[in-house]
C-alpha cells in the first residue's frame, strides 16, 4: 500500500503556502499598509513606472430570469512610483450591449492612497465622475479616473460585471505591460454549464486548486447543486516587453480563455456545444450568415457571370475576372468579421460589405462560375493566433478564401484592391486557417511562401566637371513591397519627390510610375536625381546605391523571449552601374562576398571592366518567423550586411 | 501628456520637427475633390441654424478615403438633419443613404479624456467611377459664442471648386464681420432680413513649403462674432473688453476651494515674505499634486470646473487648473488674472480687431510689482513664470472684469533657446570609436525632454534618447540627466555609448564623419508661395572633440563662415595634442519676412547644408 502521508503533508504544505502567501499580501479593499506606500521601486524591475501588487478576478453564476447571468468581479490594487506610471489610475472597462444582450457594470469604486506627514491618506472616487462611452455599435466603454495621485501613490478599484453572455466566457490576464506581483482568477462553476480553457504563455499555475463548495448548497428548479471552485493563480509575472517583430501581444501574453463545450438540463439533459470541428464546420454551413449567404451569392451572381461572358473563358481567366469583379464592385467597410450581417441584395445595393460578406461573396461567385472554391476562417495578425487543438469560434475573426484554379490551390481575398489575385492581405497572415467545405473541413496554411521584391536600380554617371552625379533610379516593388508603396505614396509623386529630397537628392525630371492600377504587375517607380559626390583630395567616393541600403540594425537586442515574426519573406536586390568618368580610374572596389545562414542570405559582387563598375547586391529573409535564439545570429548577420551594402567605390585621377 | 514617439536622426531633428509644423501639405493627384460647398448660417430668434450641403466627386478608389464620414453633435450643437446620397456624374440619383447605415459613438478627441459630444459615422460607395456623393447637414444652437469660422476647404489635400458661404440674420442683429483673401460679399436687404454672400474656392492645393504661416493664415476666411450672445451666460463683443467681462461672468459663481484646503495654503507659504518666492511655492504646490485630464461637458469647454473639483479630484483641464490656481493665489492675497490664449507651436494670428473667441487655451497672468509672471497650469515639470514655445510671442486676452484687456507674451530670444553641445569621439589605434555627449539644453528642447521624462520609464526614454539624440549608428550605453535648481530653465544630459562604423578607410588615411546639423531642405526657389515665418529662433553651439590615436595628423581645414540676413553659420578648426576641436555655432532668426526672402532663405541653409556634406574630417599617417 502506497504511503499516503507524504502526498498529505504536501497538499497541507501547498494549502498552507497559499493560505499564507494570500494573509500576507492579499489585503482586503481599503485595507492598504505602509510596505506598500513606502515601497519605492519595483525589485524585479527597478525601471519599471508601476506594478500591480495583486490583481484578483471571480467569476461565478447567479440565477436570472432567463436561466443564469454570469458575474464578474474584479479587485486590483496597483503601486505607482513615477509620473509616467500615473495612466494606470485611468480605469475603463469595456462592455457590451445589443438589445437583449445587456452586460452592465455595476458598483465601481476606487481610491488612491498617500502617505502624507506619515498619515495614510485615502481620497476615494467621487461616483460622478464615472463616464460612459459608445465606442462601437455594441461596445461601451465605462472609464473614470483616481484622483489624488502621485509618485508613491498606491490605487485600487473594484467592480462587478453582470452578463446574459454565457457562450463565450471573458477571458483573464494574467499579464500587463508593468510586473504584476500576484494575479488570481477564482471560477465558480455550476454543472449546468460546461467549460473549457485554455492557458497561454505558462507551462503551470504557480497557485492551483479545485474543491466543491460543499457548505453552500444550491437550487434552481428542482435540481440541488454546489459549486465548483477552480482557483488560478500566477505570482511575479514580469512586464510584458519585447513588441517589435510579433503578430500580436495577445498571443504571448499570458493570459486564460474559456470556451462553453456542454450545457445540461435541469432534465439532466446534456447537449454538446461546439466542441468539435466537425461540429462547427457543420454549423456554419447551415447558417443563414455563412453557408445560406454563398448560396444566395451563388444564385444571384450568375446573372453578373453571364453578362460579362465570364462562362465563356478558361479557367485561370475565370478565376481573375471573378475577383476582379468583386473588388472593383464591393469597397470593404474595414471591419473583420466571419458572419454577413445584411442580405446579398444589400449588399449588392450598398456596395460596402464587411470581410464575411465580401469575402463569402466572392466564394459564391466562383462557385457560380465554375471554380471550386471555399471560405476559410482567419484569425487576423492582430487577433491572435489560432489554436487548432482548440475549437473556439471565438478565435477566429476574418474570412478568406480557398479557390482551385487548373488544379492548384489558391488563397484569395477581395478586401484589398491593391493585394494580387493569389495572396491574401498582410492581416492574414496569421499560422493557420480552418476551411470549410461542404462536408468537411480542413486546415490550411497561411504562410506566405513567396518573398516580397524591393529592387533598387541605379545608373550612375558624373558632369564633365565630376562635381556632380546624375543617378537614373528605377525602383520595382512586387506583392506586399507593392502594395506597402502603394500605401504609402497613392501614386502622389510630389511625396516621393519630397522623400528623395529628404535624403539629400535633388530630383530634377518628372517621376513616373507604371502599375499602380494593376495588382498583378510589379509597381515601378522611374527617376532621375543629382547628388554631390563625396571628393577628398582629388579622390572621388561613390556609395553605389546611395543612401537606400538599411543602416540601422533591427535586431539590435541581445536578448530576445519571442519568436521573430517578420510577417512575410522578403528580397532585396540593389544593382548599380557606375559610368568611370574620363580621367579616373578604379582605386577600391569592394570585394564580393556571399553568406547564408539561418534562412537569411546575401550576396555581393562588384566586377569592373575599365569603363563601368558593376555592383549587384541582394539579401532575402526567406522564412517569416525566427527563432528568438536566433536573433544573435540576425544581429551579426545584419552587421556585416549593413557594413557591405555601404561599402564605397573609390576612383582616383590617372596619372 | 501623450508622447508622440518617432524615428528622427540627431538631435536637432526636434528642431526640424519644430519648424516642421510650419509647413503645408499638398498633394498634386486628384483622386476626388469638392465639387461645391455651400454653407448658410441662419439666425433667426436667436437660434443659429447652419445648413451644409456638399458635393464630393470620387474618381477612383483611392479617392474612396473621402467617403468615410464623421459628422459630429452634442446636445448643445444639436444635429437636426443628416442626408447624403450617391449620385452619377450627370446628378442622377442612385441611392441615398439608409438609417441603419450610420452608426452613432462617442466622440473621443486626441487629448480629451471625456467630452459628451457624439459623432455619425458612415461610407459610402459605388462601383462606378467617377461617382459624386451629396451630404447635408443641419445643426441648431441656441446658444453660441461665434457664428461663423469659414474658409472654402474642406480638406486641405482636396481641392474645392467652388464655396460659397451665406450668412441671413435680422436686420437688427449686429454682429463684426472679418475676411481675408475673399471678395467683398453681395448683400440684400430685399426680403427683410439681411443677406451676405461670398464666393470662393479653393482649387489649387496649397503646396508642401517650410517655414510657412499656420495654413488658416494663407487661405480665405470668413468670421462673424455676434456682438451680443448667450452662451452659458449673457455676453458682448463689442470690445475685447466686454468679452472679457463675459468670461469673467462665466467664472462667477463656481464651487470655491474648500476651507481646510485654504488653510494648508496659508501654512506652506507661512514665514515666506517675497512675492515671487510665495508665488513659486504655490505653482509646486499644484504641480507636485494635480494632473492634466480634460473632462468636456456642457458649453463644450468654456466654463471650467471649480476649484472644489480640482481640489477633490486633484485633475482637471487647463481652464480648471487655472481657476483652482487662481484661488490658490487669491487665498494668500496675490492677484491674477485668467488669461485665454491660443497655443501651439504655430502662431495663429490673433484678430485684435474681432473681439471674440479665437483662444484654444487658459494660462494664468500674474503681474507681481511688474515683473509679470506666466503660469502654465497644466504641465508638471517647467519653472515658475516659464514661457515656453506653445505659448511665447503671441496676443491673449486678459480677463479682468470690465478691465479686461489684450496684452502679448514674451517672446523667446536667443538666449532662452540656446543649445551647447560638447561632443567628444574617442578613436582608439584600432579604430573603435567611442563617444560622450553632453547637452545644455534650454527652450523647445528643454520642454521636450522634461516631459519625456515624465511618460516613459526609463527603458524607454533611453531608447528614444538613442533615437533622436544622438549620431547615426550610435549605441547608447548609459545616460544621465542634471536637474538644477527646479526653477531653471535648463537642464544638462550626458550620454555615452559607442559609434561603429564611425572612421572608414581612406587612400591615404582615415575619415571621420562631421555629425551635420538637421536642417529643413527648402523647396525650389521659382515654386515656392507663401512668405515665411520661423517660429523660434535657433541658436546652437557645438564643441566637437575628434581624439585621435597617436602616429596620426588631422588635415585641419580653413575655417568656413557663411552669413545671411537669416543667421551665421561658422565652423572653425584647431588641432591641439592629439584632438581634432570643431567649434560650429549655428542661429537662425525668428519672425515674419516676406516671400522675396525665401531666396536667401533657402541659399542659407543649402549651402550649410552641402558645406557639411563636404566637409569630411582626414586624419593622416604621420611619417616618421
Amino acid at each position: 500500500m502506497m504511503n499516503s502521508r507524504p502526498v498529505i503533508l504536501l497538499l497541507c504544505l501547498v494549502f498552507i503556502s497559499i493560505q499564507s502567501f494570500c494573509q500576507n499580501h492579499l489585503r482586503p479593499f481599503g485595507s492598504v499598509g505602509i510596505d506598500e506606500l513606502t515601497q519605492k521601486k519595483c525589485k524585479s524591475d527597478p525601471e519599471m513606472e508601476a506594478l500591480v501588487l495583486f490583481d484578483l478576478g471571480k467569476t461565478y453564476f447567479t440565477p436570472s430570469d432567463e436561466g443564469f447571468h454570469v458575474v464578474y468581479e474584479r479587485h486590483t490594487r496597483i503601486k505607482i512610483f513615477t509620473t509616467a506610471g500615473f495612466e494606470y489610475a485611468e480605469i475603463e472597462i469595456p462592455f457590451y450591449q445589443k438589445m437583449s444582450e445587456f452586460e452592465k457594470v455595476m458598483n465601481l469604486e476606487g481610491s488612491s492612497y498617500n502617505l502624507i506627514n506619515g498619515e495614510i491618506v485615502k481620497t476615494s472616487l467621487d461616483p460622478s465622475q464615472i463616464y460612459t462611452q459608445k465606442t462601437s455599435d455594441n461596445w461601451y466603454i465605462r472609464k473614470t479616473a483616481i484622483p489624488e495621485i502621485k509618485e508613491g501613490s498606491v490605487i485600487e478599484y473594484r467592480y462587478k460585471i453582470v452578463s446574459p453572455l454565457l457562450f463565450n466566457l471573458r477571458g483573464w490576464q494574467f499579464q500587463r505591460k508593468i510586473p504584476t506581483f500576484y494575479s488570481e482568477l477564482t471560477f465558480a462553476s455550476i454543472p449546468f454549464y460546461e467549460y473549457t480553457y485554455v492557458m497561454q504563455n505558462a507551462s503551470k499555475f504557480d497557485f492551483y486548486e479545485s474543491f466543491t463548495e460543499k457548505d453552500w448548497e444550491k437550487h434552481y428548479g428542482s435540481v440541488t447543486y454546489n459549486d465548483i471552485i477552480t482557483r488560478f493563480g500566477m505570482k511575479d509575472i514580469p512586464a510584458f516587453k519585447d513588441v517589435s517583430f510579433i503578430t500580436t501581444e495577445q498571443d504571448y501574453i499570458m493570459r486564460l480563455d474559456f470556451q462553453l463545450s456542454k450545457v445540461t438540463t435541469t432534465q439532466g439533459v446534456s447537449i454538446p456545444i461546439a466542441e468539435t470541428w466537425d461540429k462547427i464546420a457543420s454549423d456554419l454551413n447551415s447558417h443563414k450568415d455563412f453557408g445560406k449567404f454563398i448560396s444566395a451569392a451563388t444564385r444571384y451572381s450568375k446573372d453578373f457571370i453571364e453578362k460579362k461572358g465570364i462562362g465563356r473563358l478558361n479557367e485561370a481567366e475565370k478565376f481573375s475576372a471573378v475577383v476582379d469583379f468583386v473588388k472593383s464592385r464591393l469597397k470593404w467597410n474595414e471591419e473583420c468579421r466571419i458572419f454577413a450581417t445584411k442580405k446579398v441584395n444589400t449588399l449588392l445595393e450598398e456596395d460596402t460589405g464587411n470581410s464575411s460578406e465580401i469575402n463569402l461573396f466572392l466564394t459564391g461567385m466562383l462557385n457560380a462560375s465554375g471554380i471550386e472554391a471555399y471560405p476559410i476562417l482567419v484569425s487576423t495578425r492582430d487577433h491572435g493566433r489560432l489554436r487548432v487543438d482548440y475549437p473556439f469560434l471565438q478565435f477566429f475573426n476574418y474570412i478568406a478564401v480557398l479557390a482551385k484554379v487548373n488544379d492548384k490551390w489558391i488563397l484569395s481575398d477581395a478586401t484589398e484592391p491593391n493585394c494580387p489575385q493569389q495572396h491574401l492581405p498582410t492581416r492574414c497572415l496569421n499560422g493557420k486557417g480552418l476551411v470549410i467545405k461542404e462536408k468537411t473541413w480542413e486546415f490550411v496554411s497561411l504562410e506566405e511562401k513567396e518573398p516580397s521584391l524591393l529592387q533598387k536600380d541605379f545608373l550612375i554617371q558624373f558632369t564633365p566637371e565630376t562635381d556632380s552625379m546624375i543617378i537614373d533610379l528605377t525602383i520595382k516593388s512586387t506583392i506586399y513591397e507593392s502594395m506597402r508603396l502603394k500605401s504609402a505614396y497613392s501614386d502622389d509623386m510630389q511625396e516621393f519627390e519630397e522623400d528623395l529630397r529628404s535624403k539629400g537628392y535633388d530630383p530634377f525630371s518628372k517621376i513616373q510610375t507604371s502599375g499602380y492600377d494593376n495588382s498583378e504587375s510589379p509597381y515601378i517607380i522611374n527617376c532621375q536625381i543629382t547628388s554631390i559626390p563625396e571628393s577628398i583630395e582629388g579622390a572621388i567616393y561613390i556609395a553605389p546605391f546611395l543612401s537606400e541600403p538599411v543602416t540601422e540594425n533591427p535586431f539590435e537586442k541581445s536578448v530576445r523571449n519571442y519568436p521573430i515574426n517578420i510577417t512575410y519573406p522578403k528580397c532585396r536586390i540593389y544593382k548599380s552601374t557606375i559610368v568611370i568618368p574620363q580621367g579616373f580610374h578604379i582605386e577600391k572596389l569592394p570585394a564580393s562576398t556571399h553568406m547564408e545562414k539561418v534562412g537569411v542570405e546575401f550576396s555581393y559582387s562588384a566586377i569592373s571592366d575599365g569603363q563601368t563598375v558593376e555592383i549587384n547586391a541582394s539579401y532575402a529573409l526567406k522564412l517569416t518567423e525566427f527563432r528568438a535564439s536566433e536573433l544573435m545570429t540576425l544581429k551579426f548577420l545584419y552587421i556585416d550586411l549593413i557594413k557591405k551594402l555601404n561599402e564605397k567605390v573609390v576612383l582616383t585621377k590617372t596619372r | 501628456m501623450k508622447i508622440k514617439r518617432c524615428s528622427w536622426c540627431f538631435s536637432c531633428f526636434f528642431l526640424y520637427l519644430l519648424f516642421a509644423n510650419t509647413m503645408i501639405y499638398g498633394s498634386s493627384r486628384e483622386n476626388c475633390k469638392v465639387i461645391s460647398l455651400n454653407s448658410v448660417y441662419s439666425v433667426y430668434r436667436n437660434e443659429l441654424v447652419t445648413e451644409t450641403t456638399i458635393l464630393f466627386e470620387i474618381n477612383n478608389r483611392e479617392g474612396e478615403k473621402l467617403a468615410w464620414f464623421s459628422i459630429p453633435y452634442s446636445k448643445l450643437n444639436k444635429l437636426t438633419v443628416l442626408h447624403a446620397s450617391i449620385e452619377d456624374i450627370r446628378g442622377n440619383l442612385i441611392r441615398e443613404l439608409g438609417k441603419k447605415e450610420i452608426s452613432t459613438i462617442s466622440e473621443m478627441y486626441d487629448g480629451s479624456y471625456y467630452s459628451d459630444y457624439f459623432r455619425k459615422e458612415f461610407s459610402l460607395a459605388y462601383h462606378k467611377f467617377p461617382y459624386r456623393i451629396r451630404l447635408s447637414t443641419t445643426y441648431s444652437q441656441k446658444e453660441f459664442v461665434n457664428i461663423i469660422d469659414w474658409t472654402p476647404i474642406y480638406d486641405s489635400d482636396i481641392p474645392t471648386l467652388s464655396a460659397f458661404l451665406t450668412l441671413n440674420i435680422p436686420v437688427n442683429y449686429k454682429v463684426d464681420i472679418f475676411q481675408r483673401l475673399i471678395s467683398e460679399p453681395v448683400i440684400d436687404t430685399s426680403t427683410g432680413n439681411i443677406t451676405y454672400k461670398w464666393s470662393s474656392n479653393y482649387d489649387t492645393i496649397l503646396p508642401y513649403e517650410i517655414f510657412s504661416p499656420p495654413f488658416r493664415d494663407l487661405v480665405p476666411r470668413v468670421i462673424v462674432v455676434p456682438q451680443k450672445f448667450t452662451y452659458g451666460v449673457a455676453g458682448q463683443a463689442m470690445s475685447w473688453a466686454q468679452f472679457g467681462k463675459y468670461f469673467a461672468d462665466l467664472l462667477q459663481d463656481t464651487e470655491p476651494l474648500p476651507e481646510l484646503e485654504k488653510v494648508h495654503i496659508r501654512q506652506l507659504v507661512e514665514g515666506i515674505t517675497n512675492d515671487r518666492e510665495r508665488i513659486s511655492t504655490l505653482y509646486h504646490y499644484l504641480q507636485d499634486n494635480t494632473r492634466y485630464l480634460n473632462i468636456a461637458l456642457d458649453i463644450g469647454g468654456l466654463k471650467p470646473h471649480s476649484p472644489a473639483y480640482v481640489s477633490r479630484n486633484k485633475y482637471g483641464d487647463c481652464k480648471a487648473l487655472t481657476l483652482y490656481m487662481r484661488s490658490i493665489l487669491e487665498n494668500v492675497g496675490i492677484e491674477s488674472c485668467y488669461t485665454l490664449i491660443n497655443s501651439g507651436r504655430k502662431r495663429t494670428e490673433l484678430i485684435t480687431d474681432l473681439p471674440g473667441q479665437q483662444f484654444n487655451h487658459v494660462i494664468l497672468m500674474v503681474p507681481n510689482h511688474g515683473d509679470t509672471l506666466w503660469l502654465e497650469c497644466t504641465n508638471n515639470q517647467i519653472p515658475t513664470g516659464y514661457v515656453g514655445s506653445f505659448i511665447h510671442d503671441r496676443g491673449c486676452l486678459v480677463i479682468n472684469g470690465t478691465e479686461s484687456y489684450l496684452t502679448n507674451t514674451p517672446r523667446l530670444l536667443s538666449k532662452d533657446v540656446s543649445i551647447q553641445r560638447r561632443i567628444t569621439f574617442h578613436i582608439d589605434s584600432k579604430f573603435s570609436t567611442t563617444s560622450r555627449i553632453n547637452f545644455r539644453l534650454k527652450g523647445y528642447l528643454f520642454e521636450q525632454i522634461l516631459a519625456l521624462e515624465a511618460n516613459l520609464n526609463l527603458t524607454n526614454f533611453s531608447e528614444i534618447l538613442e533615437d533622436e539624440f544622438t549620431s547615426k549608428n550610435f549605441h547608447l550605453d548609459s545616460f544621465n540627466i542634471q536637474h538644477f535648481n527646479r526653477d531653471t530653465a535648463r537642464l544638462t544630459i550626458t550620454v555615452l555609448g559607442d559609434v561603429p562604423h564611425f572612421i572608414q578607410p581612406y587612400q591615404n588615411g582615415i575619415i571621420a564623419e562631421l555629425t551635420p546639423l538637421a536642417l529643413p531642405i527648402p523647396e525650389k526657389i521659382s515654386s515656392r508661395k507663401a512668405s515665411i515665418y520661423i517660429p523660434y529662433p535657433v541658436s546652437i553651439n557645438d564643441t566637437i572633440e575628434y581624439q585621435y590615436p597617436s602616429g596620426w595628423l588631422p588635415v585641419v581645414k580653413d575655417d568656413i563662415e557663411i552669413s545671411s540676413k537669416f543667421g551665421t553659420y561658422t565652423l572653425r578648426f584647431n588641432n591641439d595634442s592629439g584632438r581634432l576641436i570643431l567649434t560650429r555655432t549655428y542661429e537662425l532668426i525668428a519672425g515674419s519676412f516676406a516671400r522675396s526672402d525665401f531666396e536667401e532663405l533657402a541659399n542659407y541653409l543649402s549651402t550649410i547644408k552641402e558645406t557639411e556634406h563636404r566637409t569630411k574630417l582626414l586624419f593622416q599617417k604621420t611619417i616618421r
